[in-house]
């Protein structure tokens, strides 16, 4: 009788065990990281030797988070590039900014490209090198869900004259966690 | 016993509710990437539905009965958490291995058409599974039987079945310990998500002693999965959203185990470790007559 008493209190212990694996393997199923992938296109068009143009998104304004807001438990900031898609004329040299703000007009980033001309970028992205700081702000912003929408700028100095155009596009990643 | 029956079928309740839900990481994977996501997932499906068929070669001549749980808890190697994916995109290198399913991070790789994203894994090194099984034996063969009945998973239900056959090799011929040879099929079925069909062939050899029997076995086994899901395009870069299905085979071929189970009247306690593709712990617990 007093082994048949130790042999289920085992067999109990064991299956609390696995329990408790399985418990966890739950968990690990009620959230899943998905990186959100976001392209905001600014077009440059003018004559002066620098040109500047901005464009308001706002992060509903892609699918895969617009799909998944409402779960929504966090999202943070993971990289950022930007690259050109097209430039005229071909040869047209300059020096690239890029900026975000909210949509109050705070900066949360602003980074010079350097030593590199639209063209080189064409279809070439060149990752934005953000500070401990700027990451921080930006993760700031976005940690309340409610703040969705940014301002990007993207600066264009010392071109020379005549028309030109630059069609960039500012590529944002952000990693969030998503409730099942 | 009663409570032993309730931890064991609350076991079976969270072992459906996971397969109810382990699909959502499949919808940010192209046809082309899916498989290699997925295949650790093939193989310890098949890995641990091949497995806990047996802790004996004994097989009766007269008749005997028993039924009964096994419970499996497959360790997934580090080389079968991330992969290296090709992508198909001009101006892309995968530079980086992303997640598999049992893997962690979901890698991303920049080019000329912004972020291509992998989804994340589970970040598991050992999954359970659990199964209910009864055995009816007689003139040296025994018919295994292994089923879970339709359970609710919302839109979906899992259904679990498995049979097959063991007979003793033993008995025609005087050896100094028992010998048997056992097939067995089953099939493991996610309405409109997954189909697995499992089959394993195994010789399995076993020596008894006053309350223990000391047991292993070699074994070829298969498995495949269907999958059905819904690509959701998470880059936006390869035509949006569509429907996909598709047939994984696992990479479970060939096993060896060895265990010992403990013989206390008509209650037996078994546990095993085998060798394979996925290394797996199974433990058991049976009512024999």
């Amino acid at each position: 009788m007093k082994n048949k008493k130790t042999f289920f209190t085992t067999a109990i212990a064991s299956l609390i065990l696995l329990l408790t694996s399985s418990c966890d393997v739950v968990d690990k199923f009620d959230t899943i990281d998905l990186n959100i992938p976001m392209s905001i296109d600014i077009i440059t068009i003018g004559t002066e030797t620098t040109l500047t143009e901005s464009d308001t998104f706002c992060l509903t304004e892609f699918d895969l988070y617009n799909d998944n807001k409402d779960k929504m438990e966090e999202i943070s900031f993971v990289e950022a590039s930007y690259r050109t898609t097209a430039v005229s004329p071909a040869n047209l040299s300059g020096n690239i900014s890029v900026e975000l703000k909210t949509e109050a007009g705070l900066p949360l980033f602003s980074i010079t490209i350097p030593n590199d001309t639209p063209a080189a970028l064409l279809n070439n992205p060149i990752k934005l090198a953000l500070t401990a700081d700027q990451i921080n702000a930006l993760n700031s912003y976005v940690s309340n869900l409610s703040n969705q929408c940014f301002e990007a700028t993207v600066s264009i100095s010392n071109m020379p004259g005549g028309e030109k155009t630059v069609t960039g596009v500012v590529d944002i990643l952000f990693k969030s966690k998503i409730e099942m | 016993m009663k409570k032993l029956f309730t931890v064991f079928f609350s076991l079976i309740i969270i072992q459906a509710s996971v397969f109810g839900q382990f699909d959502d990481r499949l919808d940010y994977l192209t046809d082309k990437e899916v498989g290699k996501f997925i295949q650790p997932f093939v193989n310890y499906v098949g890995t641990s539905l091949n497995s806990g068929m047996y802790h004996t070669a004994s097989v009766s001549d007269v008749f005997g009965f028993s039924f009964g749980f096994q419970g499996m808890l497959v360790f997934i190697p580090e080389d079968q958490k991330t992969f290296t994916p090709v992508l198909d995109k001009a101006g892309y290198t995968a530079d980086k291995p992303t997640a598999t399913i049992f893997g962690k991070e979901g890698a991303y790789y920049s080019g000329p058409e912004g972020y291509i994203v992998f989804p994340a894994g589970l970040d598991l090194n050992n999954v359970p599974m659990f199964v209910p099984q009864i055995g009816i034996s007689t003139f040296g063969t025994e018919l295994l039987v292994r089923f879970i009945p339709k359970i609710s998973l919302g839109e979906n239900e899992l259904g679990y079945w498995g049979v097959g056959v063991k007979h003793s090799i033993s008995r025609y011929f005087p050896l100094p310990l028992d010998v048997a040879a056992q097939v067995f099929y089953s099939k493991l079925e996610v309405t409109d998500i997954m189909t697995s069909k499992n089959l394993s062939i195994n010789l399995l050899a076993s020596k008894n002693f006053t309350l223990v029997c000391l047991y292993g076995g070699i074994q070829i086994e298969s498995s495949s999965m269907n999958l059905k899901y819904t690509f959701k395009d998470p880059s936006g870069l390869y035509g949006g959203e569509r429907k996909i299905e598709l047939d994984i085979d696992g990479e479970n071929t060939f096993r060896f185990t060895l265990g010992a189970a403990l013989e206390l009247g008509f209650i037996v306690l078994n546990a095993d470790y085998s060798i394979g593709n996925q290394s797996v712990i199974n433990g058991g617990l049976s009512f024999e007559f």
